[in-house]
């Protein structure tokens, strides 16, 4: 079996870091891969070697499958990890790594091509016995319009290739069917170059749960419990937690079990996700698996003490998985806060600039995983996720209160983040009481205008007071030439003459 | 020096004298520390310790972020004229620029166009997504200086609008 001894990470931002630390505990070399805009960023830093793959616009750098394999070769490394995201499911680079003779720290290309099609997932799954979302790609060669009268309304159009919602369309009456086939097709055929899409029955007030499953390539499969993503807007999660509160002890025992079905039937290596629909009756359905590492794949480490990467560079390896099912024991609760340069004040625009200070939190329970440091640059080129809290505690009011003061703690200048939103997010009675479905973002909740009269106060006194130094900056507006001096003049030289 | 200020609406009268603030009228002490040169404040007010994150927005005009929640909060000296109110000066204001950098994906409005306050005149992609970019008021696009496939900066014109008076007068020349 393949020896791993030097691994190069084919991504950037957290998740390089992430996997760059893993690598490092394991004794291993890392390699990293940078585009024009992140010559300086965490990654490089941290990795024993670095090679540029090309420009910022990530299709020509950490998209380019050229670049990434010829940066492979150069540095003599022997595995890849793809990381989340870019080419993580491209089945074309892990089958260009695996014809380079290099290790790909993931599942063979052939179960990632198999998952990436929705259509061929779904029929492979539903021939396993794991129960899916009724759809029109049941019946094939039915024609689409009397697939939906069966469906019945409102239902989703879904691209076959599709993923991050495009090509995905709501449709409620029968009249919107045809135009929004249309539209559909077109976003699918330009995001994916595939046009090919069908029809899902809405299951309503749903929840997204999902399983984290590890497998070996001797047929052994776990799973590390479950973990619940429904906080989510525009089909991006922002919040996960695991254990799940919808879950019942028996409903958490018959997914785990389905999960692992599905994941044993595909043969499964390495990490994955077998994501669920969960509808108010506690019936589920299967929505897709996420044949790599999760961006929420650290709630799970907190509460098992696994380390998910090292398991995947180990199996990747040819080792065996080092635990049994009954092995697996989960303790306490674990969120995940995702930290975005969004402004929740002006819609979620993207704020990008640079990053002129930042102190993250620390202590007790919290675990940080980010690629931000003070001068880091946010570029437009790639996604808005700049760092994650996750928070344990031993209850799940705990962990709140812990993620509440980890928020709390954090201060990061220059740019604009979701932190605000998070923050009365975790205040919010629905989440706090766990009732929420992944409708939630987007119709229950908005960012609160309400004010607090103290609050108020000290709102303006602070405001006052920098507008007060200003004036003392200026040309004969007082006798401070300095910050310093103008300081002292107000808080201090009189409070000790006081 | 005292000081008309106010907070979402709420008027306010704040004299800063040393260390003592009076906050309408009541007396309370008041101990600030910048962090490095960020706009960050550590404050003791009373002994209340709080850090709050004071960016100016604006001649007299400032955003305060405090535990998760923001603020805008206006400051003038007493005596002076209130600042002009902001949305009739970004109204007057008939360039819309980028608020960030990215890749225009759609412009689907064309020169003489008359358009809606909020409707789309150019999206831009950024950090993979798509965000719209809407008129502030309505008028008649005067000029489109983007084009499809595009790299804005930050700031960069993207369309300048014609408001309703410059439109009357554009009609009675004839128009572009």
């Amino acid at each position: 079996m393949a020896m791993i001894r030097k691994v190069l990470v084919a991504n950037r931002g957290e998740v390089a870091v992430r996997i760059i630390r893993a690598c490092r505990e394991l004794g291993l070399r890392t390699v990293a891969v940078y585009s024009d805009a992140d010559r300086a960023a965490l990654h490089v830093r941290l990795a024993d070697e670095a090679y540029r793959v090309g420009p910022a616009p990530a299709g020509e750098s950490y998209l380019s499958i050229a670049n990434i394999i010829d940066a492979a070769v150069r540095s003599e490394a022997d595995s890849v990890h793809p990381g989340y995201g870019f080419l993580a499911e491209n089945p074309r680079f892990a089958q260009a790594c695996l014809e380079t003779g290099l290790t790909f720290v993931g599942p063979d290309y052939e179960t990632i091509r198999l998952l990436g099609d929705k259509v061929e997932a779904r029929r492979f799954m539903r021939a396993a016995g794991v129960p899916i979302v009724p759809g029109s790609d049941e019946h094939p060669g039915k024609d689409i319009v009397s697939a939906a009268e069966r469906l019945g309304y409102p239902l989703l159009i879904k691209a076959t290739a599709g993923g991050g919602g495009k090509g995905m369309r709501l449709v409620r009456t029968p009249e919107e069917l045809g135009p929004a086939l249309e539209l559909a097709r077109r976003e699918a055929k330009s995001a994916f170059g595939d046009d090919t899409v069908y029809l899902e029955r809405i299951v309503q007030g749903a929840r997204h749960i999902e399983f984290q499953i590890l497998g070996d390539s001797y047929g052994n499969v776990i799973h590390l419990g479950d973990r619940e993503c429904s906080i989510q807007r525009r089909h991006q999660k922002i919040i996960e937690e695991t254990p799940s509160r919808a879950l019942t002890g028996e409903l958490r025992h018959r997914m785990g079990e389905v999960a692992l079905l599905a994941g044993r039937s595909a043969q499964y290596t390495s990490a994955g996700t077998v994501e669920f629909l969960l509808d108010g009756d506690g019936n589920f359905y299967f929505l897709e698996v996420n044949p790599r590492l999760q961006v929420e794949h650290a709630v799970s480490e907190m509460v098992t003490g696994l380390d998910i990467v090292k398991e995947q560079l180990r199996v990747a390896a040819g080792r065996r998985l080092r635990y049994r099912q009954e092995d697996i024991r989960i303790r306490g609760w674990a969120i995940e806060c995702r930290i975005l340069a969004e402004d929740p004040y002006a819609n979620f625009a993207p704020s990008t600039g640079k990053v002129t200070g930042v102190y993250e939190p620390a202590g007790p329970g919290i675990r940080v995983e980010s690629g931000v440091y003070d001068g880091f640059e946010v570029t437009p080129y790639y996604d808005s996720l700049i760092s994650k809290i996750v928070a344990w505690g031993e209850t799940r009011g705990d962990a709140i209160m812990r993620m509440l003061r980890a928020l709390d703690e954090f201060r990061i200048a220059g740019i604009k983040t979701n932190i605000p939103f998070c923050q009365q997010l975790f205040n919010s009675p629905s989440f706090i009481g766990g009732q929420f479905d992944t409708s939630f973002l987007e119709q229950r909740f908005s960012l609160s205008t309400k004010r607090r009269q103290a609050q108020e106060m000290v709102a303006a006194v602070a405001a006052t007071y920098v507008e007060h130094m200003k004036r003392g900056l200026r040309p004969g507006g007082g006798d401070a030439a300095t910050p310093g001096s103008a300081w002292r003049r107000v808080g201090r030289v009189e409070a000790v003459s006081g | 020096m005292k000081y008309v200020v106010s907070v979402e609406g709420d008027q306010h009268q704040i004299e800063i004298e040393g260390s003592t603030v009076l906050m309408d009228g009541r007396p309370l002490e008041l101990d600030v520390r910048q962090i490095g040169d960020l706009p960050l404040y550590s404050m003791l007010l009373d002994n209340e310790s709080t850090e709050v994150s004071v960016e100016e927005d604006g001649r007299f005009r400032y955003s305060v972020m405090l535990a998760g929640e923001l603020y805008s909060v206006s400051v003038r000296p007493a005596g002076t004229q209130p600042a002009a109110d902001r949305s009739l000066h970004l109204a007057s204001d008939n360039v819309v620029r980028a608020p960030m950098p990215g890749l225009v994906t759609a412009a689907p409005v064309q020169v003489g166009d008359r358009v809606a306050a909020g409707q789309v005149l150019v999206v831009l992609e950024s950090m993979k997504m798509e965000n719209p970019l809407p008129a502030p008021a309505e008028g008649v696009v005067h000029q489109v200086h983007v084009a499809v496939g595009d790299s804005v900066e930050k700031n960069q014109p993207v369309v300048t609008l014609k408001y309703d008076q410059e439109n009357v007068a554009a009609r009675d020349d004839g128009g572009e």
